[in-house]
């Protein structure tokens, strides 16, 4: 299957430290499949707010299962290539549609969070800086309405899908 | 607030578990979703990294007589506390 990874620069992984091998290339797991422990992991796009890197990868997996949710593991994985769509401006659009998507209605404490966002957002990049404006933008949803957290990161990720042009579960971002 | 998440001093409480891998799974993707966002917090995790990985590799006659000295002060102190 088809999946979507998000790596530090120079395909390295950004929890394990482990670089990937060139496209094409298996990158074989040397134990079975745990989440967040063992195995190759990877993203549906509905999973893809939250995990943001400066690189965006197309992976194929090899006998992947989805152990947490829009997270699938598998023993094995290849690049197939880069989505060059997401780089250091998309990050900034991804950015400020977050924290656009929360102002408008946010008062009090989600006002705060919002302004916040909105502040980091200017300057976002690939890097850290829009994984957490999304964050603060999340948070933002959450002081608004409880269980905004998670339905602002599918939000938040149907936009990075379609911005990007990649197939996701759900149609665009309303 | 009802989002399941770790703080920054949660996350250095429970790093040794994540390092030795003994977390939970459900601790450990709130674990990496922290780090996800917080460069602060991966700062720390590398630096823990790299203390382990170089304190792994020294022996006790790498230690100056000062160094050795120091460490077992702290040592002491801290288990009369």
């Amino acid at each position: 299957m088809e999946a979507l990874k998000f790596l530090r620069p120079g395909r390295v992984a950004p929890f394990t430290g482990v670089t990937w091998p060139p496209p094409g290339q298996w990158l074989t797991s040397a134990a079975p499949p745990e989440l967040c422990r063992a195995g190759v992991h990877a993203l549906l796009p509905d999973g893809l707010a939250t995990w943001t890197t400066e690189e965006l990868w197309r992976v194929e997996l090899d006998g992947a299962r989805e152990l947490a949710p829009g997270i699938m593991v598998a023993p094995r994985g290849r690049l197939l290539g880069r989505v060059e769509a997401w780089n250091d401006q998309t990050a900034r659009e991804f950015a400020r549609a977050c924290a656009e998507h929360v102002r408008d209605h946010a008062s009090g404490r989600a006002a705060e969070y919002a302004a916040d966002a909105a502040a980091a957002a200017a300057a976002a990049v690939a890097g850290d800086s829009a994984a957490r404006v999304g964050y603060i933008a999340a948070h933002a949803a959450e002081a608004m309405t409880p269980g905004g957290f998670a339905a602002e990161r599918r939000w938040q990720s149907r936009w990075l899908a379609d911005r990007l042009g990649l197939p996701g579960k759900s149609g665009p971002p309303s | 607030m009802s989002v399941p998440e770790l703080t920054c001093k949660e996350l250095v409480e429970v790093v040794t578990d994540y390092l030795e891998a003994r977390m939970p799974a459900e601790q450990r993707l709130l674990f990496e979703e922290h780090l996800a966002f917080c460069d602060w917090c991966q700062s720390y995790l590398q630096q823990m990294r790299a203390t382990i990985h170089l304190t792994g590799t020294l022996r006790e006659d790498d230690l100056t007589p000062e160094a050795r000295d120091g460490l077992l002060e702290v040592f002491r102190d801290w288990r009369h506390r």
